[in-house]
This record gives structure tokens, sequence and C-alpha cells, in this order.
């Protein structure tokens, strides 16, 4: 029996293995970057993973703050800029990238710009940044889930999955043909997308998860895989490198943010006592 | 050469037209643009424009650090162990067996 692990390092583990040998990939900071690493790491020795700020063939040491953090660098073979590196995405030379939830519609068309009204919203999402120029041209791209929510009507249209579904994306001409969305990973499972419809379904399911307590999230009447199958728990090895590399990730947010405030107060304490 | 060709196509209407016809639309694929380059310009001409090596020094990038561990084998941030980590997520019921 291999260790135990949380729901944070099998969707990371799980995210990983979407990457494969060979392949360009973009990747932002968080769940992506260590998926990335771990899969250069373990998986790809030859993909070419890459930032949008232009950083390329990187093997981060250690989890990154931004796309253009200094511990990105460390034998990275190639340093442009982002106006280059979106211009190699136009031009298709991106396999794969990933993608952050913030809404999500049964076709993968993705909000993250604002929740609720666009001019009294109830929450401000970051914004497209670069995602809906990556989701349109990349020939893949894989959406991950820590929070967000499934929903039938997105607030806002931030970037394009397969719009209303069957072949309306490829209908238009503005993306490379076969493009879109391949994969949704969550805390819960693995989501793939209809061939024809083009409507997202379960494809697998985390073990100890339940099909009901994925299909309380789903507004919509979720379609489960016939071949629905358990996703493969993850190896040691997989395990610790997720846990050297984004000790925080494995924590799981709640976790992680009540030790950092924990260790900030321990810190001002000791100051306050030397300085009495 | 290739872009000087392409300025004075595009001059006129009928110049780009042509242009697009024998580059873009004429060329369904990567490899058979390149084929028709090397046709074209000759293959001394391809190996000039591709990209050679060309390195830099290495550079000192300065980091405070190149581990979320720190000596004492604590996180940088959250300042537990690994084993108390894992110690807390066994009993906050997060993992999984």
């Amino acid at each position: 029996m291999s260790k135990p692990y949380t729901l944070d390092e099998l969707l990371a583990i799980t995210v990983a293995k979407e990457i494969h040998d060979y392949e360009n990939v973009v990747l932002g900071v968080g769940v992506p970057m260590t998926a990335g690493a771990l899969a250069k790491a373990l998986f790809a020795p030859h993909a070419t993973l890459m930032m949008e700020s232009g950083i390329v063939d990187i093997r981060p040491l250690l989890s990154l703050n931004n796309i253009a953090d200094a511990h990105s660098c460390r034998g990275f073979s190639y340093a442009t800029d982002l106006f280059s590196a979106f211009t190699m995405t136009y031009r298709g030379f991106v396999d794969v990238c990933f993608l952050g939830v913030g809404q999500v519609d049964k076709y993968g068309n993705l909000n993250t710009t604002v929740i609720g009204d666009y001019e009294k919203p109830t929450l401000r999402l970051p914004g497209s940044g670069g995602a809906a120029d990556f989701m349109s041209y990349a020939q893949r791209t894989v959406l991950t889930m820590r929070g967000g929510t499934f929903v039938n009507k997105l607030d806002y249209f931030t970037s394009p999955g397969y719009l209303d579904g069957g072949d309306s994306r490829d209908k238009t001409g503005l993306f490379p043909e076969g493009s879109g969305p391949s994969a949704l990973i969550s805390t819960k499972g693995v989501f793939r997308f209809d061939p024809e419809t083009k409507e997202m379904y379960l494809a697998q399911i985390f073990p100890g998860v339940r099909l009901e307590s994925i299909k309380k999230d789903v507004p919509w009447e979720l379609k489960v895989a016939a071949d629905l199958s358990a996703t493969p728990r993850p190896s040691d090895e997989e395990i610790n490198f997720i846990r050297d590399f984004a000790p925080e990730l494995s924590a799981g947010r709640e976790l992680a943010v009540e030790l950092r405030n924990a260790r900030i107060k321990e810190k001002a304490d000791q100051r306050f006592v030397k300085n009495a | 050469m290739y872009n000087g060709l392409f300025t004075s196509a595009a001059a006129s209407a009928d110049g780009l037209k042509a242009w697009m016809d024998e580059w873009v639309y004429g060329c369904p694929d990567r490899s058979s643009y390149i084929d028709r380059y090397i046709k074209k310009f000759g293959s001394a001409a391809l190996d000039e424009l591709r990209a050679k090596p060309f390195y830099s020094s290495p550079a000192n990038y300065g980091s405070a650090f190149t581990s979320r561990w720190d000596r004492e084998g604590k996180e940088r941030s959250m300042g537990v162990t690994l084993p108390q980590l894992e110690k807390l997520l066994q009993e906050r019921g997060k993992v999984y067996e």
C-alpha cells in the first residue's frame, strides 16, 4: 500500500499526466506549474515548459509566485518576451495549456472575470490575462478546478470552450481545427468532452469520492461515462515530489492559511518580547 | 530577401494575391512551405536563417532560497516540518488511503 494522499495532490498529479513527452506546454502559476514540474521530472522529460512571460524550457525548483519569478530561470534554454510568447501561441506552436476555472458551463466555456452583474459584481475575478488567447489557439486546454462552479449560463463569457457545442467552435473558423478543452480536472474527478456533442461528461472519479457529491455540484443532468473508472491512486514518488515542491498545495488552502497566519503571529510576538 | 519579395508583391492588389496564392494558400502545411522555400531560394539560404546555439554566460538571478524547506527542514511560510505537516493532514482527515 502506498502512502495516503490529499485530493489537491491527486488533482495536481492527474493534471501532470495530461502532459505528453515532447509537447510544448504553457503553464500558469499554481496547480499547473506544480503539475508541469512533476511531469517534467517523472513522465515527460522532453516536454518544453514555458510561461507567458517568455521564459522557455524551464525546470523550476520550487512553486513560483508569478509568471516572471526568478526561480523559474534555472536551466531555461531561451528567454524571450510576452509578445513572442503570444505570437508563438497564435502561430500554433502550443500543444497544451492549463487554465483555472471560475465558472464553467457544459461546453467548457469559461468565466474568470466577474461573478454576478458586471457593473455590480459580487466577486471580481482576475479577468482573462492570457486565458482567452491560450484557450483559443492552443491545441488542447486542460481546465483545473479547486474552487469554481459549474453553471448553466456564465455570468461573463471570458474564454471560449466549445461555444454552443457540436461543431460550433470549428464552424467559426476562428480557432485551430480540433482545438478546445480536452479535460476538466477537479478535486473530485476527471471530466472529458463528448467527441460529437462536445458536452462535458464524467470520465473518472477520484477514489473515495461519491458520484452523488459530484452530481450535486453540477446544475445540468451530468452525463457519466459508461466505463466510468476510478482515477489511479498516486505513487509515493509522485506524492513526495508534490510535497517537496509545493507543500502549500499539499496542505490545502485552509490549513496553509492557518499555519501561515500562526507563524506570522509567532514571529511578531517573538519580536515584541525581544524589544520589550 | 523574403521580406523584400513580400513588400514589392504587396504594392499591388494582384501582386499580393499572387504572393498569397504562392506562399499561403499554395502551402497546405509547414513542410510544403519549407520545400517551396528551398526550391526557390536554395537550402543554403534556409540554413542561414536557422537558429544556431547562442549561449549566454551563466546568469546570476539572485534568490534568497532555492527550496520551500529551510535548513531546519521547516516549510518557509507554514513553519512546520514534513512529518509535522503529514501528521496534521492525517489528524484533519484530509488524506485518503
